[in-house]
């Protein structure tokens, strides 16, 4: 029995272009950054500015009725359920017509950051008069400090856990992590949930926000994140002087179904999902060479030449020896070809959204397919290998029906899928 | 193309009742408790003091073997340490590291506790936390290889690279359920080809002071701080909550011709998987159970087998309240009459809750019970709840003659999974 095909018939996205996928398009297309020079929270002079992508507007109660429940719900779960409510209304599924036990959740998560005043609340009970922190004290005094449920804020598995409750959606649910990559794996892995006939429709995706205090400082001390930007134009993927990641906020996700689902109910058909590749570098040596495997896997299962591929969407990170050495791994994959790969990346238009940014990548890489462009490659002025086909300063058609996609950075691991036009 | 089978070739762990497989599996035969005072951290002023530690482990040998490690956190040690002695016992020659995957279950390693509460006391000098001041201050306390680390996705990246495995690579982040949604996933990958061998189970290490806060908080955790080794008594009538647990379960999963092929050891074969969400409640399992029933039936189903031929029941058996009787309910509503004849256990009465790394020396327990056909008991087994009336193996190991056997696992948040392990025959 062949394996059913799999096809992308809805997408949801919140990003700090905006909510829907009409503004991510239209920002993409028209090169229109949604990265700001944001001042710190409670800053009062010159403290130094963050380069960051932040979805200033977001009302988490146009999407979640229960107030009772918002408060439950990091930022984080905040963007992923509305992702994934648009996402639905995109695929024209109303969530009262579905078979929910046939219908699976898949979330890409990394650890969701605490709110600093939340933190807060609780450790500084512990510290005594003289600023010396006592363990004890923290245990009598700190903990009851807390929001009794901030726990629930928290634990990486939530969004997937609140995605399927808002949905109902009953079918097979799991949560993974892999880096940033994550987004993107776990597209593929629903894609194999669907293949292997454990669901006939998946929302998959992802939904990050580390634009916190937190989360700057944690990428300051990773040593990639790029704060002393003066415009929006310093973050620049494989650009020459590219040095650092602008970290944007963003939910993505997809409605993946089996074909057969997706016809019986005349659903419109944004692009099929047709290969997965997932790897670990085994070490630093490895980074080139675990980029290609993981496309080589991807274009194997696929069952597709790289020859066929017309596309590259890429990680777009601005760190640069992962945006280097990926592209070199696009160089052995296609050899004398790679120059006539046409290449992309969202993130300077969106920021990089860290453990969502894989999720953004598919649903840009998903719209290309349908919509037969290529966004442009926005702030690069001197792009580092002057031999990759880089969409410059206006969209291009994409003239073939396959794309491919990569997606990497922290933590060594890679994940690239292949999307191609129904055909 | 047709499924191919999966069995199980090597198998690790490192457990709060022992350092190694073999010693653990002689304690849980022998019904002793892991639980003691937590000694990991100053739990004096804490509500809950006591925890199933991992005891004796020095993760000195490991650092000085792989220098990269430094700052890993110890629920990637807990993983090496698990994943040397799995690889050990599968005894390869050698193998094709590009076929070779990785499915792990992993959680969260909380913060850089003692660090981050002195940055926020010196970001906040007036008792209210400056943001600008933690940003600007946090590299006098943390470290940025200690935040990488942090990340839940580290276990699988340390293996991966102390192993050379080049194919497929994920983690299941599910709380409670992941290690056997791992171990179910892994099943998948080889069962539609995907990879002929996968390393998979879990770990974690959840017992550090913003954890033991949270689960407090939300009430969970048992307080007999007093009888630590009691605390842990699922389905009895006097629980009080879950004890929290550590360390981690690795099992070799290969395809079975490739197995036979190197004539490698076989404790069993796994033979099917569900895996459901109840999207019913946050905290709570849905009373009914229905998720968690059609979790089981979906293993059941993929097994090509029915509920009669289940011999043994390893079980969640969390020694919350809300747990043990919707599971007690679900067994009952799958096996009907049948329920009261087939045993049922819970280990976690004797490690604790491990979390992320339960299902995976859930697992390990089932392949050796079907290999020494000896079921572990369920101790503390000592006054009967009305509610919960299923024979849960009171205190003692019994044999058992056991060709299948069912392991539960739901997590926080209604994920739930079935796995079906069955004693390996040609």
């Amino acid at each position: 029995m062949p394996k059913p095909r799999v096809v992308i018939t809805g997408i949801g996205v919140m990003s700090a272009c905006g909510a829907g996928r009409k503004l991510l398009w239209e920002s993409l297309l028209q090169q229109k950054t949604a990265l700001r020079l944001h001042a710190f929270p409670g800053q009062t002079e010159n403290g130094g500015q963050i380069l960051a992508g932040i979805f200033s507007d977001f009302d988490p109660a146009m999407f979640v009725k229960q107030r009772k429940s918002l408060k439950l719900m990091s930022r984080d779960i905040q963007l992923a359920i509305a992702a994934s409510t648009l996402a639905l209304s995109d695929a024209g599924i109303h969530v009262e017509h579905i078979n929910s036990e046939r219908f699976g959740t898949l979330v890409g998560a990394g650890i969701i950051n605490n709110e600093l005043e939340e933190m807060a609340a609780g450790t500084l009970k512990g510290f005594d008069e003289q600023g010396v922190f006592e363990m004890e004290r923290f245990g009598k005094e700190g903990v009851k400090s807390f929001f009794p449920l901030w726990f629930l804020k928290y634990l990486p598995n939530m969004p997937a856990c609140h995605v399927s409750m808002a949905h109902g959606l009953k079918g097979p649910s799991n949560t993974i992590t892999t880096g940033f990559s994550a987004g993107l794996q776990a597209i593929g892995e629903a894609f194999h949930m669907i293949q292997r006939g454990d669901a006939d429709q998946m929302l998959a995706g992802a939904a990050d926000s580390k634009t916190n205090p937190v989360g700057w400082a944690q990428f300051q001390l990773a040593g990639f994140a790029k704060f002393n930007a003066e415009t929006p134009l310093d973050f620049c993927p494989y650009d020459e002087k590219e040095n650092g990641i602008s970290i944007s906020e963003a939910a993505a996700f997809l409605v993946l179904e089996s074909l057969e689902s997706a016809q019986n109910r005349k659903a419109k058909i944004i692009a099929e999902v047709l290969g997965v590749g997932i790897c670990s570098e085994t070490g630093a040596k490895d980074k080139m060479k675990s980029k290609l495997r993981s496309m080589n896997m991807a274009l194997d299962e696929a069952d597709i030449v790289p020859g066929r591929i017309e596309a590259f969407w890429g990680s777009g990170t601005g760190i640069k020896e992962e945006d280097r050495s990926e592209i070199e791994a696009l160089q052995h994959l296609f050899g004398e070809k790679a120059s006539s790969i046409s290449f992309t990346t969202a993130t300077p238009i969106t920021g990089h959204a860290a453990y969502a940014s894989g999720a953004i990548q598919a649903v840009a890489g998903a719209l290309s397919v349908q919509k037969q462009i290529l966004p442009p490659l926005a702030h690069l002025e001197n792009p580092a290998p002057s031999y990759v086909n880089f969409v410059k300063h206006e969209p291009q058609p994409l003239k073939g029906k396959n794309i491919l996609l990569h997606s990497s950075g922290w933590a060594g691991q890679n994940a690239s899928l292949v999307l191609g036009e129904l055909s | 193309m047709s499924l191919k089978r999966v069995v199980v070739t090597g198998i690790g762990a490192i457990t709060p009742l022992g350092l190694s497989t073999e010693s653990t599996w002689e304690a849980l035969l022998k019904g002793k408790s892991g639980v003691g005072e937590i000694s990991l951290f100053d739990a004096k002023g804490f509500s809950t003091r006591i925890a199933a530690e991992v005891k004796g482990f020095d993760p000195i040998s490991l650092k000085s073997r792989y220098p990269f490690l430094s700052e890993a956190m110890r629920s990637s040690l807990f993983a090496i340490h698990a994943a040397e002695e799995a690889m050990r016992d599968a005894q390869f020659k050698t193998y094709n590291s590009a076929r070779f995957g990785i499915y792990l279950g992993a959680g969260d390693s909380g913060n850089d506790f003692y660090n981050v509460s002195c940055l926020i006391n010196d970001a906040s000098p007036q008792g209210q936390i400056n943001a600008l001041t933690y940003y600007q201050k946090a590299p006098h306390y943390l470290n940025g290889r200690r935040e990488l680390e942090l990340q839940p996705c580290m276990s699988v990246a340390h293996l991966a690279a102390i192993f050379n495995i080049q194919g497929p690579v994920s983690s299941a982040l599910t709380a409670c359920a992941a290690s056997s949604q791992a171990i179910g996933e892994a099943f998948e990958w080889i069962r539609s080809g995907y990879a002929d061998c996968v390393m998979t189970g879990g770990s974690h290490a959840m017992i550090y002071p913003m954890s033991v806060a949270g689960f407090s908080l939300l009430t969970v955790l048992s307080k007999r701080n007093d009888a630590p080794q009691k605390a842990s008594r699922p389905f009895d009538k006097n629980r009080d909550g879950f004890v929290l647990g550590e360390g981690a379960g690795v099992l070799i999963l290969e395809e079975l011709s490739h197995a036979l092929d190197r004539n490698a050891k076989i404790y069993g074969e796994i033979a099917g998987y569900g895996a459901t969400a109840d999207a019913y409640r946050l905290t709570d399992m849905d009373p009914e159970g229905k998720g968690a029933q059609r979790a089981l039936e979906i293993a059941l189903q993929k097994a090509g087998i029915s509920p009669e031929d289940i011999d043994y029941i390893n079980a969640h058996g969390t020694s919350t309240a809300l747990n043990d009787f919707t599971e007690t309910w679900v067994v009952k509503k799958i096996f009907k009459d049948k329920a009261y004849k087939i045993p049922m256990s819970s280990i976690k009465s004797m490690l604790g809750h491990m979390i992320a790394a339960a299902g995976a020396v859930e697992a390990i327990a089932c392949l050796l019970s079907l290999r020494d056909q000896i079921v572990p008991p369920t101790i503390n087994y000592e006054t009967q709840d009305p509610e919960c009336d299923l024979d849960y193996v009171p205190n003692e190991a019994k044999n058992q003659k056991m060709k299948y056997i069912l392991s539960n696992s739901f997590g926080f948040g209604g994920q739930n999974i079935g796995l079906i392990f069955k004693r390996y025959e040609q």
